[in-house]
């Protein structure tokens, strides 16, 4: 083809992908921002992978790095993510350097710089998981806050569009110099063969670093942005293995070494791969043991009227076995009165709900927790006179009829939830976080498949909101499914599968947590509510 | 801080140790077939484990009972990977043969995500809450079991290599493809069976750790970064090496999390690690090389 064809082909792709949002809805443009995200990504880990041949999986590091220090300087000092992310690709690249001179210095290569990059990852996902200082476990959460360029903060998806292809384009010229450019013919020849370049006078080491640098650098700055468009983040997510190999894999598959490779990697694999979710994702989830599908919890078309307020409108969703399942919503969304609808304290007007497959509308609590689902009240509800451990022993009763028996399951418990050294205390003498814990502690001590949690985070400090977190974690990784009404939404992001989404008794949401905080009617419910707040 | 305390973290890093070693004596064995680190190794446990819990719900038996299905299962597992996918791309780059590899752990991993669903499932055994109290120090029945066997197994697999005839033509084929093959051994199918071995040794891991653990899909990830970790402190091909390596990572581990804030002690494995790569690259049981 003659140059003119490229450039006219070039144009016209320019063209449409400026337009594209023009006439893509919503989900589309999400979808083609994911593309362009991880095309980005992976063509930033193609300057070192590809044209330096060092593999690296460390790369959800140098992610994270951009992540955590735009979202830091912004939530802390309210420095603007334009600043917070140019900061972050120079730590990330001054990382690089570290990481890389060690690697290189020693000989490191091939298989082994793969093991070196992924033992860093690991490392920084502990500590980070480990530093309160930086949100922990349940990781931070940007608020959302309308239209504002200068805090990169945007209600219409497709400002997020032109940003990640400005980035995208801002690497492929990057690449593309490469490509013809003095450095980055020394690169591949270092790929190719590393004593024969060594021998025609290249320093080795200078330009593998320069390469590291570079590409750690350009991550950090698509770091910045997957954190303000996502505006949750947490090391389970950044930094684990599958975030690393994501990242390698587009321009695996796409071509590695090449300019376009990752883009294309990425347009095929991405669509390919949200499809295949889409698709078989939900219809899999929760299949049984005698290969049914079945959920655990069924909520059908629910309704309860107060008069004529309808409290709850019509509310359908499904939980299914082992997941944690967040039920939020601004005040009187009805949350509450779900729970009371499901649990038997109250009856719906209309609907029915299905536990385990069998109807449980019209049984009383008593029944309702006999069979397997038992839940927590907002407002704690300990007997305050008795000890803490005797306040469990009553939940145990309910599966255990000897006392000993019944005292040893509460003792368990209260071991689980790390309240053995408050056993012979008075419920009345505990503090906040500590009833808290008594009031999952109860409940727990029935045994129940299904786990009812009203509001157990909210008005604890960010520590104990932060050891809550691990505990709910380790009562799931237990079998026990949950479900969980929250305000606090670092809480709610970390550890649900699924958000439902309540306002004015209706459901308006369901989905994955990434995708809560960029829905146009969440994002409403919400902003609606602070301006009536104001 | 009690020695009583001290006492009991050595001996829980010791158990431990058992289950690491269990997953990682495999891993080096599929390391000396082929050369290059076996990405996909935790998702071979993640399918024997799964394989485990569906034989004892559905045949109601303990875990334990599943060893005699799993472990054939899981050689006859590996031998057909080594013979479809490994053997094949043999001679290419190393590092194509181990994201191949990775492309395998994906598809492992995201299969058992369909058709099993992100739910964890856990299989008690009887044994479960039944313990050895010596002292202060409380040992668990299950992972005193799989320790045990740990041992016993790694023995084995090192008797096997040093002392049997498979075993002398293993290393034959590991050291020099080219002069074993001059020799008259069939390496391909020498390595075949090795690969399997290696992968069969998760038949056994699997069904001793189902009663401690549970599954999900992504079970392979939360031992596998450990494992590479062992394998090299081991000195990578080394059986006796990961074993030891297995019980030092781990004791530093459980003896990390009575000193180190919060629960940063897992970072002691990786900083271990690194700082073997970069002085002591053979390993820490291993003789420089070369």
């Amino acid at each position: 083809m003659t140059t003119l064809g490229q450039a006219a082909l070039a144009a016209v792709a320019l063209l449409f992908m400026l337009s594209a949002p023009a006439f893509l809805s919503e989900h589309q443009i999400h979808i083609l921002i994911q593309i362009l995200f991880f095309a980005y990504l992976s063509s930033c880990w193609n300057i070192l992978g590809g044209f330096t041949g060092q593999l690296s999986f460390g790369h959800a590091l140098f992610l994270a790095v951009g992540a955590y220090t735009s979202t830091l300087l912004l939530l802390q000092l309210g420095v603007s993510p334009w600043i917070g992310m140019l900061a972050g690709g120079t730590l990330a690249g001054a990382l690089g350097l570290f990481i890389g001179y060690l690697s290189f210095q020693y000989g490191i290569k091939g298989t082994f710089f793969v093991l070196v990059t992924l033992a860093f990852t690991e490392i920084a996902r502990i500590i980070a998981l480990n530093t309160s200082a930086i949100g922990g476990a349940s990781g931070l959460y940007i608020p959302i806050r309308g239209n504002d360029l200068w805090h990169l903060k945007f209600v219409n998806k497709s400002h997020y569009y032109y940003l990640i292809f400005g980035l995208l384009l801002i690497v492929l010229a990057v690449t593309a110099w490469l490509e013809r450019s003095r450095t980055g013919h020394r690169l591949v020849a270092i790929r190719e063969n590393e004593d024969a370049a060594e021998a025609l006078g290249i320093n080795l080491l200078r330009y593998k670093l320069l390469a590291t640098a570079l590409s750690a650098f350009l991550t950090a700055l698509g770091g910045t942005f997957y954190a303000h468009y996502v505006t949750f983040i947490d090391p389970s997510t950044l930094l684990n293995m599958n975030m690393a190999l994501e990242i390698t894999i587009y321009s695996i598959v796409g071509g590695i070494g090449t300019l376009l490779g990752p883009l294309l990697g990425a347009a095929v694999l991405v669509p390919i791969a949200e499809t295949v979710r889409a698709e078989f994702g939900h219809n899999y989830a929760g299949v049984d043991e005698r290969g049914q599908a079945m959920s655990l919890l069924d909520v059908q078309g629910v309704t309860r009227s107060f008069g004529g307020l309808r409290a709850v409108s019509n509310l359908s969703f499904a939980v299914e076995r082992g997941s944690i399942l967040g039920l939020i919503g601004p005040n009187g969304a009805g949350k509450t009165t779900t729970f009371s609808l499901i649990s038997g304290f109250d009856q719906p007007s209309a609907g029915q709900v299905l536990f385990k497959g069998e109807r449980i509308t019209g049984l009383s609590p008593d029944v309702i927790c006999l069979r397997g689902l038992t839940r927590t009240f907002q407002i704690m509800q300990a007997f305050p006179k008795l000890t803490v451990l005797q306040n469990v022993m009553i939940g145990a009763y309910a599966r255990h009829r000897a006392v000993a028996a019944a005292r040893a399951h509460a003792t368990e418990v209260l071991q689980k939830l790390g309240m053995a050294a408050r056993v012979d205390e008075q419920a009345r003498n505990l503090t906040l976080a500590d009833l808290k814990r008594l009031e999952i502690a109860k409940a727990l001590a029935t045994s129940p498949e299904l786990l009812l949690l009203d509001e157990v985070v909210s008005g604890l400090t960010p520590t104990e909101v932060e050891e809550l977190v691990g505990l709910i974690r380790n009562i799931r990784a237990d079998g026990v499914t949950i479900v969980m009404i929250e305000h606090v939404m670092q809480a709610i992001m970390a550890l649900s599968d699924t958000i439902v989404v309540m306002h004015h008794g209706e459901k308006i949401f369901e989905g994955q947590p990434r995708q809560v905080a960029t829905n146009p009617a969440v994002v409403q419910a919400y902003l609606g509510e602070e301006l009536a707040v104001a | 801080m009690s020695s009583a305390l001290v006492l009991q973290a050595i001996v829980s890093g010791l158990l431990l140790g058992g289950v690491y070693s269990l997953i990682c004596v495999g891993l080096t064995l599929t390391f000396g077939v082929m050369r290059i680190i076996n990405f996909a190794h935790g998702e071979f446990l993640m399918v024997a484990m799964y394989a485990t819990y569906f034989f004892a719900v559905g045949f109601k038996t303990e875990p334990y009972a599943a060893i005699v299905v799993v472990l054939p299962g899981l050689f006859l597992f590996g031998v057909l990977v080594f013979h479809f996918l490994i053997r094949p791309i043999q001679s290419r780059d190393p590092l194509n043969q181990m994201l191949l590899l990775v492309g395998l752990s994906l598809v492992l991993q995201n299969g058992a995500l369909a058709l099993f669903s992100p739910d964890t499932r856990a299989h008690q055994s009887s044994l479960l809450y039944s313990k050895l109290e010596l002292g202060d120090v409380i040992i668990g029945m299950p992972m005193l079991i799989a320790f045990v066997v740990s041992i016993l197994i790694t023995l084995a697999l090192y008797w096997q290599l040093r002392f049997t005839e498979l075993g002398r033509m293993i290393r034959a084929a590991a050291s020099d493809r080219g002069a074993a093959e001059l020799m008259g051994i069939n390496v391909n199918r020498v390595n075949m069976l090795a690969f399997g071995m290696g992968i069969g040794c998760l038949g056994v891991a699997a069904p001793l750790i189902m009663p401690v653990y549970y599954v999900v899909p992504d079970i392979g990830t939360f031992f596998i970064l450990i494992a590479f970790v062992v394998v090299v402190l081991g000195g990578l091909g080394n059986f006796v090496g990961a074993m030891l390596a297995s019980f030092l990572v781990a004791i530093a581990q459980s003896i990390g999390a009575l000193f180190m804030p919060g629960s940063t002690a897992p970072v002691l494995p990786f900083l271990l690690f690194i700082l073997v790569l970069l002085f002591k690259p053979e390993g820490l049981f291993g003789r420089p090389a070369r």
